[in-house]
C-alpha cells in the first residue's frame, strides 16, 4: 500500500517536471516561429501523443521552420527527404551509387540510415510524391517499421512530420485517406496577422537566416524517453462515464451529424458525411486530449480539452459526399461547430 | 393784376410740393360691427386698417396686449396682418364682453393709443373708445311658473363638441400602457407558458424530486437547464460569452463558476463525497438563477 503510494508520487513529481519541461520547449518554439501559437500548442501536443502531424499552409508562412525548430528541440537522428514527382519508395529505403574504386555500392535511405534512433522523419512537400511512397509511409507511420533487405527495421520514435502547400495544386497527389487518417492533426498555418509580428518578421535580422534561427533552439527533450513519458501521461489522466458518453456522441455525430441536430444551409445532412471518425481516428483524438490536459495540470479530462482539438484532429478524418467535395472548405468549419455547439456533456 | 397772377401762379406750386411728400400714414380707418344687440359673453371683432409709408413701421408694443382688459372686458385675439399691400398694416382685435347687466346698458371699450416708428422718430394715432350698448340676457315677457315664481328655463344644449381626438389619445395611451404592461409582465417571469422564463423553475421542481445522493442527476439537471437557457451546450470556458448574451446572470457569475468547477469534480474526476453544503449550494444557485429569470434580480 505505502509502496504503491510512493510510486504514484514518484510517478505524479516525474509528470510535473516533464510539463515544466513541455512548457519551456513550447515556449523557446513560440519565439523561434513567433506569431503560430495555437500551431505549436497543437504540434506539442503530438510530440507528447506520439502522433504524426501534417502541417498544411500556404507557401513562405513558416511550416518548414515549424517542423525544423520541433525537431531541433527534441534532438535525435532526423532525416529529411523533399517529395518530388519521380520519388519512388525505394528512394526512402537505400539508394546506389559508384564508390571510389568504381565499384556499385548500396547505402541505407533516409528510412533506414539512423536505425533504431531515427526520432523525425520530415517529409517536405508530401503531396508532390506518388502514391506508392505514400504507401510505404503508411506503414512506416502506422507500425514504425519497414522492411527491406529480406529483414524488418524497427523505428520505435519515430514521427513523422510532413507539410504541403495550399496554394500549388498542379503535379501533386491528393493523400488517400488511409494515409491522412495515419496523421494524428492536419495543422493549418496561416500568415500571421498581427502587425507587431509581421513587422518584426520583415526587419528583425534573427529571422533572416533559417539555419541560424533553428540552430539556437536547446536540445531540452530526451526523444528516446518520449514513449515512456507518453504512455505514462496516457495513464495518469482519468476519464469519467460521463466523458465516455461525450466522446462517443461526439464520434457518432461525426457519422450523421444530422441525428444530432446539427444542419448546415443547403445541405441535406443525411447525405453530407460519406465516412465518418475511423477508430483509430477517436482514439488519436482522445490521446491529444489528454496530453492537453496534463498540459494545463489536470488529472482529469474535461470537455474543454475535447473540444480544444477536436477540429485540428477531425477536419482531415471526416470525408465528405462527392457532390459536397467542392464545398469542403466551407462545409467542414461550419460541420465541425455545428457538432461542438449541438453536443451537451453532460 | 399781374402780381396777383405770380401770387396765384406760386400758391399753387407751394400746394404742389406739398403734395409730393405726403403724411406718414395715409389711411387710418377703424371697422366696427354694429355697437347693440350684444350679450354676455359675445365676442366684438374690431379692425383697423393703416396705410403708411414705407418707410413708417407699426411698433407691435402699442397693441393693447392680449388678455383681461378690465373686470368684464377681454381681449381674446390680437393679430396683425401687414404684408397683403406693401405699407398696408391689417390689426385685428377680438373683443369679449362679460358683463350681465339687468336692463340695456352703454359700455366702452377702451381707447388706446398706436405708436408708429420713423426713422428712429416715434408718431402716435389714437384709436377712440368704441361704445355699444349691452342687453340684458332674459326674456322680456313677464311670466311665470306653475310654481308662481319667475319663468326660467335653460337654454337648448349645445350641440356636443367631438371628442373623437380625445377619445383617439386615450385609446393609444390605453394600448400603450397595455403593450408596457406585457413586456414588464415577460421581464418578470409572470408568463406561465412562456419557455424561456420557466428554465430554472422547472429545474428546481425537477431538483425537488431528487437528494443530494443523487448529485450527479442534480448536476445534469441544473446543466440542461443552462445549455436551455444558451441555446446551445454550456461549457465552463465558454462562461464569458455566455455572460455577454445574458448580462442578468453575470451577478451570479461567482456561484455559476463554482458550480461548474463542481461538477467537473463530481462528472468528470470522480469526486464522490459530496456533503449537504454541495447539495444546499446546487439549491441556491438554481433558486438565484429563478430569481434572475423572474426579474428579481
Amino acid at each position: 500500500m505505502r509502496r504503491s503510494f510512493f510510486l504514484h508520487m514518484n510517478i505524479e513529481h516525474h509528470l510535473n517536471d516533464w510539463r515544466d519541461k513541455a512548457l519551456q520547449f513550447e515556449q523557446h518554439i513560440n519565439c523561434t516561429v513567433i506569431g503560430q501559437n495555437q500551431a505549436v500548442r497543437e504540434l506539442l501536443l503530438t510530440v507528447f501523443a506520439r502522433g504524426h502531424v501534417l502541417l498544411e499552409g500556404q507557401v513562405g508562412v513558416g511550416k518548414t521552420t515549424l517542423l525544423r525548430a520541433m525537431a531541433q528541440g527534441l534532438g535525435g537522428h532526423y532525416q529529411r527527404i523533399e517529395g518530388t514527382i519521380d520519388l519512388m519508395p525505394s528512394d526512402l529505403i537505400y539508394y546506389t551509387y559508384l564508390n571510389n574504386e568504381g565499384r556499385p555500392c548500396v547505402d541505407p535511405g533516409p528510412l533506414l540510415k539512423q536505425g533504431e534512433q531515427l526520432s523525425i522523419f520530415f517529409f517536405n512537400e508530401i503531396n508532390r510524391a506518388r502514391p506508392q511512397v505514400h504507401s510505404l509511409l503508411l506503414r512506416v507511420m502506422a507500425e514504425r517499421s519497414v522492411s527491406a533487405f529480406n529483414r524488418e527495421y524497427q523505428m520505435p520514435h519515430v514521427q513523422v512530420f510532413a507539410d504541403r502547400n495550399r496554394v500549388e495544386r498542379e503535379e501533386t497527389f491528393e493523400l488517400p485517406a488511409a494515409a491522412r487518417d495515419r496523421f494524428m492533426m492536419e495543422i493549418s498555418i496561416d500568415t500571421p496577422t498581427e502587425d507587431a509580428v509581421l513587422d518584426t518578421l520583415m526587419f528583425d535580422p534573427r529571422f533572416h537566416d533559417v539555419d541560424t534561427l533553428v540552430s539556437g533552439i536547446d536540445n531540452s527533450i530526451a526523444y528516446y524517453q518520449l514513449n515512456q513519458l507518453a504512455m505514462q501521461i496516457q495513464q495518469s489522466i482519468q476519464t469519467s462515464p460521463t466523458l465516455h458518453r461525450y466522446a462517443l456522441a461526439l464520434w457518432k455525430a461525426s457519422s450523421n451529424p444530422g441525428q444530432f441536430g446539427v444542419q448546415l444551409s443547403d445541405v441535406d445532412m443525411s447525405q453530407l458525411v460519406q465516412a465518418g471518425s475511423s477508430p483509430r481516428g477517436m482514439s488519436y483524438f482522445i490521446r491529444a486530449a489528454k496530453v492537453r490536459a496534463w498540459l494545463e495540470g489536470r488529472e482529469m479530462l474535461l470537455p474543454e480539452d475535447m473540444q480544444s482539438i477536436f477540429k485540428v484532429t477531425m477536419a482531415h478524418r471526416i470525408f465528405l459526399n462527392p457532390i459536397y467535395g467542392y464545398r469542403r472548405e466551407e462545409l467542414m468549419p461550419d460541420l465541425l461547430n455545428g457538432i461542438l455547439q449541438g453536443i451537451a456533456a453532460p | 393784376m399781374k402780381r396777383w397772377i405770380l401770387l396765384c401762379l406760386f400758391s399753387q406750386f407751394v400746394s404742389g410740393c406739398s403734395a409730393l411728400l405726403p403724411s406718414p400714414i395715409t389711411r387710418f380707418e377703424q371697422q366696427t360691427p354694429r355697437p347693440f344687440g350684444y350679450v354676455i359673453g359675445d365676442e366684438i371683432q374690431h379692425r383697423i386698417v393703416i396705410e403708411t409709408r414705407q418707410d413708417v413701421k407699426l411698433i407691435l408694443d402699442s397693441l393693447p396686449k392680449q388678455g383681461e382688459l378690465n373686470r368684464w372686458l377681454n381681449l381674446n385675439r390680437v393679430s396683425v396682418v401687414s404684408d397683403a399691400n406693401p405699407g398696408e398694416t391689417v390689426v385685428e382685435l377680438l373683443y369679449q364682453v362679460f358683463y350681465a347687466p339687468n336692463e340695456v346698458k352703454m359700455l366702452s371699450v377702451p381707447a388706446f393709443t398706436l405708436r408708429f416708428d420713423q426713422a428712429g422718430k416715434t408718431l402716435e394715432k389714437s384709436v377712440p373708445p368704441w361704445h355699444f350698448t349691452l342687453s340684458p340676457l332674459k326674456e322680456l315677457a313677464v311670466r311665470k311658473d306653475e310654481s308662481g315664481l319667475d319663468y326660467m328655463r335653460p337654454d337648448a344644449l349645445p350641440t356636443p363638441l367631438s371628442t373623437r381626438q380625445q377619445w383617439l389619445a386615450v385609446y393609444v395611451g390605453l394600448s400603450l400602457a397595455l403593450c408596457i404592461s406585457l413586456y414588464l409582465a415577460y421581464l418578470h417571469g409572470l408568463f406561465p407558458v412562456w419557455p424561456k422564463q420557466r428554465i430554472f423553475k422547472r429545474a428546481l421542481r425537477e431538483l425537488s424530486d431528487h437528494s443530494q445522493q443523487d448529485m450527479g442527476r442534480g448536476l445534469a439537471v441544473v446543466h440542461h437547464a443552462f445549455n436551455v437557457l444558451n441555446d446551445q451546450p454550456l461549457f465552463k470556458h465558454r462562461l464569458q460569452t455566455f455572460y455577454q448574451a445574458h448580462a442578468e446572470y453575470r451577478v451570479a457569475a461567482e456561484q455559476i463558476e463554482r458550480f461548474f468547477e463542481f461538477s467537473d469534480k463530481v462528472l468528470f474526476a470522480g469526486k464522490q463525497d459530496v456533503d449537504a453544503d454541495d447539495w444546499h449550494n446546487l439549491l441556491e444557485l438554481c433558486r438565484v438563477c429563478r430569481e434572475i429569470e423572474c426579474g428579481r434580480r
